[in-house]
């Protein structure tokens, strides 16, 4: 357990100092060393290090690390390791919001943009849960429906882009691309005062997800009041993706990625899973960022589809193991019964 | 409700018709029916007439046989693999479509639409091969969700690649985009009549095929039973599939859920008879796209661009997704 932590930690910041030192625009390690730390540096370089890539690389780490601690938490609570906010439709459905806000309220400041996409998560999370309740969450047909309204979204979303006004689209589709080109410390002075509560607060309710984990009885049985508790878990899952979204716009698979690894990685409490899952989403994201950055320089490939090329195998292999999945939960199970 | 397959293939075609009809009629130039008479059947005439005839009349027709060729795509997927979610865009196979004729067009700098349309066919075929690989080996290819599910990761991994090919080639950028998108606007004429035979060949396979469809349908064990050899029904059924998804695809880009909705529509009038089916979806399927590309000229006129239609169509489509979906959890 120990050791799965310190390994992915040393690989998030190995990843962010590859970030740091690696790019289109080169410099020796030592002038980003000195470019960081001294003031008499080059301003082109000082410029590069201290606003483009150290904010850039900071808001990987956090919008990945929401990614990562949504996916576990939607899993848990959906006993469904199919469950992501990018495959539910919860990340297009923030993505609508967000669109129709930039076009048509321009004027408003970029601090509501977080409210927005959390109002845009929850909306589509109350979907997902009317269309799908009525059918005890099978997990496929959970994931097909999600998939069928982040399509909606996303269509809708398309369609808003077309009819608004050119300029302000141009503006929304700057924004929304599902990458981080352009984004610097406003970005993250945004991201901040949602992602510290939502942290904190996945952290405190971790234990309420130990006990749904089990099944609807016995978590009635040990005093869950699951509609309350349901309620606030997906609350969070919606600040801590929605935030996310509003900075890096839909990105799809990382949590379900993290979530997946963390779960295989730890046995053991429910927060130590949600933190493991945030390390390592982090660390896809600033990963993929890089690739994104360096592939194709001088432009940049959008950071999804990068991701796509490893979480699309990654469900088919899920979906190919499903008997393992079984045997998983069984396992887990047995593992919280034996505590 | 009451099977009534006759009348409804002639609402259908009617309704074509009508469609067309309309679509000739209005866009950013409103003209009168007489107009659009004279412009189809007498020639010269004035400068409306002459834009009727160069401008609009391909655009109907394109629209008509690319829908046409979607939804034959959809009812033959579906009757082969008895699976309500079957089409082009659930089992992967736009996309793996697309992927290879961007592949073609792109990368390698053709220029020549049949040598697309060929690549479009390989990519299709390898996307197939691949869903059902994964939902065989997953041993639930009879789960009608979890070959969708395969269908969707396939799709999701073939966009991403299509994506950086794209972003990779960004010279061509706007025209690919374009297209990508899923739009019929602004295309070249030449390509509607180079698919027009293929996607009516196709068609034509599919309802030689229909009746042994209605036997496949009543269960594997029963086909073999009745001496049906089921391994070339399916060889030359996915072959028709394939060659009409590349047609739809070359011409127009990927354009969702038209494969899907249309053959359930049709199923509603006509019953599960694929002879009927088939050519039911067909219509609807022209009918429906002739319509998207009207509100997408139409809503939007004046402004600088178009809607791309495939927007439009997966805006309605979702939620008719979602209510397949419904029913088919519903009654397993």
């Amino acid at each position: 357990m120990k050791r799965a932590f310190g390994w992915i930690v040393l690989l998030l910041l190995s990843a962010c100092l590859l970030s740091l030192f690696l790019g289109e625009y080169r410099m020796a390690p030592a002038m980003v060393v000195r470019a960081i730390f001294s003031h008499s540096a080059p301003r082109a370089d000082r410029f590069i290090t201290t606003s483009v890539r150290i904010p850039r690389i900071l808001i990987g780490v956090l919008t990945g690390f929401s990614f990562g601690v949504s996916g576990v938490m939607l899993q848990s609570l959906l006993r469904n390791p199919l469950a992501d906010p990018g495959l539910l439709g919860v990340n297009d459905g923030a993505g609508l919001l967000v669109t129709l806000f930039l076009v048509y309220f321009p004027a408003a400041s970029g601090w509501l943009l977080p409210a927005v996409a959390f109002a845009g998560a929850m909306l589509a999370i109350a979907a997902l849960l009317a269309l799908t309740s009525k059918f005890a969450f099978q997990p496929l047909s959970v994931l097909l429906n999600g998939i069928a309204l982040s399509l909606g979204f996303y269509s809708l979303t398309k369609i808003v882009k077309t009819v608004g006004d050119w300029q302000r689209v141009q503006s929304a589709i700057d924004w929304l691309q599902g990458n981080l080109t352009g984004v610097s410390w406003p970005q993250l002075q945004i991201l901040l005062p949602w992602f510290i509560p939502g942290l904190a607060a996945a952290l405190v309710t971790a234990k309420l997800l130990d006990i749904h984990e089990l099944s609807d009885d016995s978590a009635i049985g040990l005093g869950a009041r699951l509609g309350r508790e349901r309620v606030v878990v997906l609350s969070i899952v919606a600040v801590l993706s929605g935030s996310a979204i509003s900075v890096t716009g839909p990105v799809y698979f990382v949590g379900f990625l993290s979530g997946n690894l963390a779960q295989r990685l730890v046995i053991g409490s429910k927060r130590e899973t949600i933190l493991l899952a945030g390390f390592i989403g982090a660390t896809m994201v600033v990963l993929a960022d890089l690739l994104a950055r360096l592939l194709i320089a001088p432009r940049e490939l959008r950071l999804f589809f990068l991701i796509n090329l490893v979480g699309a195998p990654a469900l088919a292999w899920l979906l190919i193991s499903q008997n393992r999945i079984a045997k998983l939960a069984a396992a887990r199970a047995r593992a919280h019964g034996g505590k | 409700m009451s099977r009534q397959p006759w009348p409804f293939l002639i609402c259908a075609g009617c309704a074509v018709l009508l469609a067309a009809i309309f679509a000739l009629c209005f866009g950013a130039l409103h003209v009168s029916v007489s107009t659009v008479v004279h412009a189809l059947f007498l020639p010269g005439g004035n400068l409306d007439e002459v834009a009727i005839r160069s401008l609009r009349v391909p655009r109907v027709i394109l629209a008509a046989i690319v829908g046409a060729a979607l939804a034959g795509s959809g009812a033959l997927l579906q009757g082969i693999t008895r699976n309500p979610l079957g089409s082009p865009d659930l089992f992967g196979l736009l996309s793996g479509t697309e992927c290879g004729v961007v592949v073609v067009l792109y990368v390698f700098g053709s220029h020549s639409e049949l040598i697309a349309t060929l690549a479009g066919i390989a990519g299709g075929a390898l996307a197939l091969v691949l869903v059902f690989a994964i939902a065989q080996l997953s041993r639930q290819s009879h789960s009608v969700v979890a070959v969708a599910i395969a269908g969707f990761s396939v799709g999701i991994l073939v966009d991403g690649i299509t994506g950086i090919l794209i972003k990779w080639r960004e010279t061509q950028y706007e025209s690919l985009n374009r297209w990508a998108e899923g739009s019929i606007g602004g295309r070249d004429p030449e390509i509607t009549r180079a698919i027009v035979p293929v996607v009516l060949l196709a068609l034509a396979v599919g309802m030689f095929c229909a009746r042994q469809l209605n036997v496949v349908n009543l269960g594997d064990e029963v086909a073999i039973g009745l001496g049906l050899r089921t391994r070339r029904l399916r060889l030359i059924t996915f072959g028709a599939v394939l060659a009409l998804t590349a047609c739809s695809v070359t011409a127009a880009g990927p354009i969702a859920f038209i494969g899907l909705i249309a053959p359930h529509v049709a199923r509603a009038f006509t019953g599960p008879d694929y002879r009927f089916v088939i050519p039911g979806a067909a219509l609807v399927g022209s009918a429906a796209l002739i319509l998207a590309d009207l509100c997408s000229r139409t809503i939007l006129a004046g402004v600088f661009d178009e809607l791309p239609i495939a927007a439009l169509t997966s805006a309605i489509g979702a939620p008719a997704l979602l209510f397949i979906l419904r029913r088919q959890i519903r009654t397993s």
